[in-house]
């Protein structure tokens, strides 16, 4: 029987003293109850600290908190430290305070509630086994997968942290689709010496190799242990042993094609940009011909990505300012939101750039050699002064459909990552955890995980350097053992657990005991496969456990009698 | 039958449903008096069998807390709930149970207040359709 020391946590005067005294009468006749003390407010750190004096006095093995809800504690051993000497899988709390005196039951019945919560506290207590953790050496050796501005950036920031880096590209040359673009919007610099300037540092790296053109042909193993095969041009293939993989791998774009839009003066924004780098002033010339109007058309497909806008703004002001043109632009909201864009959107405007709103897709055709445009502007708030207004002009310049790459839906179902509605690679949390994917050592940033604009794909890359970092500085990883754990014994290996595991952490072993039930009229020697929990990569949700049909799965921290003692149930 | 207090057992996820739970305390919002809340790491952890048993062993009706679709901080562990808790009404149906006394209900982390409403309604609704007939009263 094992020693429970509880802790009555008054939270300020919140439970009241009569009931207090109650409780503690009736603690005084539960045998496995070695003390039981008051405190004002167990979550100050004060507190916490006579809590350790006293459980190494008591030599208790078990500790029971009648209070508030878990999460406080939860919250301020995270902030204080732990009590020890003792375990932190040996707490276990009874929610009166907002299970009991706060929802509206009357005293006689709220101390029988209570006395029976912390009855079943007491018989959890006692239930609970301590769990210990563990250590992953981590040796600092990254794979990132694509070789654009985020791959590049991130191989960069990690390189000069001391870490060894495989950058592997698909294709010859680096990049990505920023060597399409030839200015900042922000910067009076042209992005193709900024861009080489990086590459070249990065070839003289002594810490980075560069496997282009190189693709991932397998991956196997978790955090820490990955084994990655690589496939490299000469047709050779590599094996590397990763601590952790970063999925880089840009965005696709598909230009809108048929009838009007096959034609030669329709061109798409990154078109635009390759003739302006390539024009003289005074004014721009298209097959020899002076181009004197120019209309853009955005937001015809991918509505809530922004840097179309941004472009064409940018492209606009050019085109506008120096190269003496009358530029039009047709979109459905001006995205504006990046950092100077307002600015830069208002001198558009004063220079006469012309922008319409648009509900109804505008019709193109072919007038003289030029192209109409009609167009319903919106932007009028009486429906009846909304004019339909057709445009003549030199050039219109689409804005190109972006879609996840043809071959992330491949990438993903190797690398066991999940894909968002849209088809690009899901983040964890698209608020808090922005660059990690579903599984733990594995991070995405950039175009496969969403299309970004480059000083956002340079803030994101940081994150992620950083986000790798505080995972490698270490030198290992160290986790609780509050993992799922599979009995090989009774695994009839029906890779259920392997598909329904969100975080892919469950993958089929070689085992050397024999598999009970696959033994009939075989050798006893034989090695047996059965599904095995990787304890770094699991985040312990326990959804196996609930699908296992075997129930050959247990939660270490979460075991089913746990569960059946809170309902009341005898299992 | 006028004093017959149904006994819920409410499943509450440690992302939405517990947190909920809490702070219906502390809007000091009316609990139904016989409900038992289940702390669970997800809803996901919940198999069918707790879902049964509690049914076998007392329970009157049982409700599930889980997360809002793709809002679960193990991605799928809600959606997982949602299949177990059909197959549970598909054996409901089989041995003549009344399925609705087997709910799951969505909830963000500050949902006190549906979660009391749900709750509430739940309690009603099973005074309504009288104690479990399953549970062995003798």
């Amino acid at each position: 029987m094992a020693r429970i020391g509880i802790f009555i946590d008054t939270l300020k005067g919140t439970l009241p003293s009569s009931f207090r005294d109650q409780l503690r009468s009736t603690l005084r006749e539960i045998p496995e109850v070695a003390f039981s003390t008051e405190e004002e407010e167990l979550v100050s750190s004060e507190a916490l600290e006579r809590m350790s004096k006293l459980l190494e006095r008591e030599k208790v093995e078990r500790v029971v908190i009648v209070g508030g809800s878990p999460k406080i504690y939860e919250t301020s051993f995270q902030k204080w430290g732990l009590p020890l000497p003792l375990n932190p899988y040996l707490f276990t709390v009874a929610n009166i305070r907002e299970q009991v005196l706060w929802a509206s039951i009357d005293e006689k019945e709220a101390f029988e509630k209570a006395k029976r919560m912390i009855l079943k506290a007491i018989r959890i207590a006692s239930s609970l086994k301590p769990i210990e953790s563990q250590t992953l050496p981590l040796k600092p050796e990254v794979l990132i997968l694509g070789g654009g501005l985020s791959g590049l950036s991130i191989a960069l920031t990690l390189a000069k942290a001391g870490i060894q880096v495989f950058l592997v590209e698909k294709e010859k040359t680096l990049g990505g689709k920023t060597t399409e673009l030839w200015k900042f919007y922000n910067k009076e610099v042209e992005v193709k010496g900024w861009l080489e300037q990086k590459i070249s540092e990065l070839r003289q790296n002594p810490r980075i190799s560069l496997l282009a053109p190189a693709q991932l042909k397998y991956l196997r193993g978790h955090l820490g242990r990955f084994q990655a095969t690589v496939l490299t041009g000469k047709g050779e293939e590599m094996t590397l042993t990763p601590s952790v993989i970063v999925v880089a791998t840009g965005y696709g774009v598909e230009r809108k094609r048929g009838g009007i839009y096959d034609h030669k003066r329709v061109i798409t924004l990154s078109e635009m940009e390759k003739l302006l780098s390539e024009t003289h002033p005074p004014f721009p010339l298209f097959e020899g011909k002076r181009v004197e109007t120019v209309t853009f058309l955005l937001d015809e497909t991918n509505e809530d990505i922004k840097f179309d806008a941004i472009n064409a703004i940018k492209q606009s002001l050019i085109l506008q300012g120096s190269l003496k043109c009358q530029v039009t632009i047709l979109c459905k909201e001006v995205k504006v939101s990046s950092e100077g864009m307002e600015r830069l959107y208002r001198k558009a405007r004063g220079l006469g750039v012309l922008f319409v709103k648009y509900e109804e897709p505008p019709r193109l055709s072919l007038v003289n050699g030029q192209i109409q445009v009609e167009v319903k502007d919106t932007s009028i708030l009486h429906k009846e002064d909304q004019w339909t207004i057709s445009i003549l002009s030199d050039l219109v310049v689409l804005s190109e459909a972006i879609l996840p790459h043809q071959e992330l839906t491949e990438l993903s179902a190797l690398l066991k990552l999940h894909l968002g509605k849209r088809g690009f690679l899901m983040e964890d949390n698209p608020q808090l955890l922005r660059v990690r994917s579903n599984r733990r050592g594995i991070f995405v940033a950039g175009g496969c995980r969403f299309p970004q604009e480059i000083s956002e794909t340079l803030f994101e890359a940081d994150a992620l350097a950083q986000e790798v970092l505080v995972l490698l500085s270490k030198g290992a990883y160290t986790y609780d053992l509050s993992v799922a754990e599979v009995d090989p014994k009774k695994c009839a290996l029906c890779y259920t657990c392997p598909r329904v595991c969100p975080h892919s952490a469950i993958t089929v072993e070689k085992y050397a005991e024999r598999n009970v039930y696959l033994t009939f009229g075989i050798p006893q020697n034989t090695q047996w496969g059965a599904a095995k929990v990787d304890p770094a990569s699991c985040f312990g949700c326990g959804i196996c456990v609930g699908e296992c049909p075997a129930r050959a799965i247990t939660l270490r921290h979460y075991p089913d009698e746990l569960i059946y003692i809170q309902m009341g149930v005898d299992g | 039958m006028a004093d017959f207090e149904p006994k819920i057992i409410a499943f509450c996820c440690d992302q939405s449903g517990y947190p909920s739970a809490d702070m219906a305390g502390t809007l000091r919002l009316n609990l139904p008096k016989n409900v038992e809340i289940v702390r669970v790491p997800c809803a996901g952890r919940v198999e069918t069998l707790y879902l049964l048993k509690a049914l076998e062993k007392g329970a009157d009706g049982v409700i599930l807390f889980a997360c809002y679709e793709d809002n679960c901080q193990y991605l799928r562990g809600n959606l997982r709930a949602k299949g177990r808790l059909s197959y549970v009404h598909r054996l409901m149906e089989k041995i003549g149970l009344e399925k609705e006394r087997i709910e799951i209900c969505y909830l963000a982390t500050n949902s006190g207040v549906k979660l009391a409403e749900t709750l509430q309604r739940k309690s009603k609704e099973l005074k309504r359709l009288g104690p479990n007939p399953c549970v062995d009263r003798r």
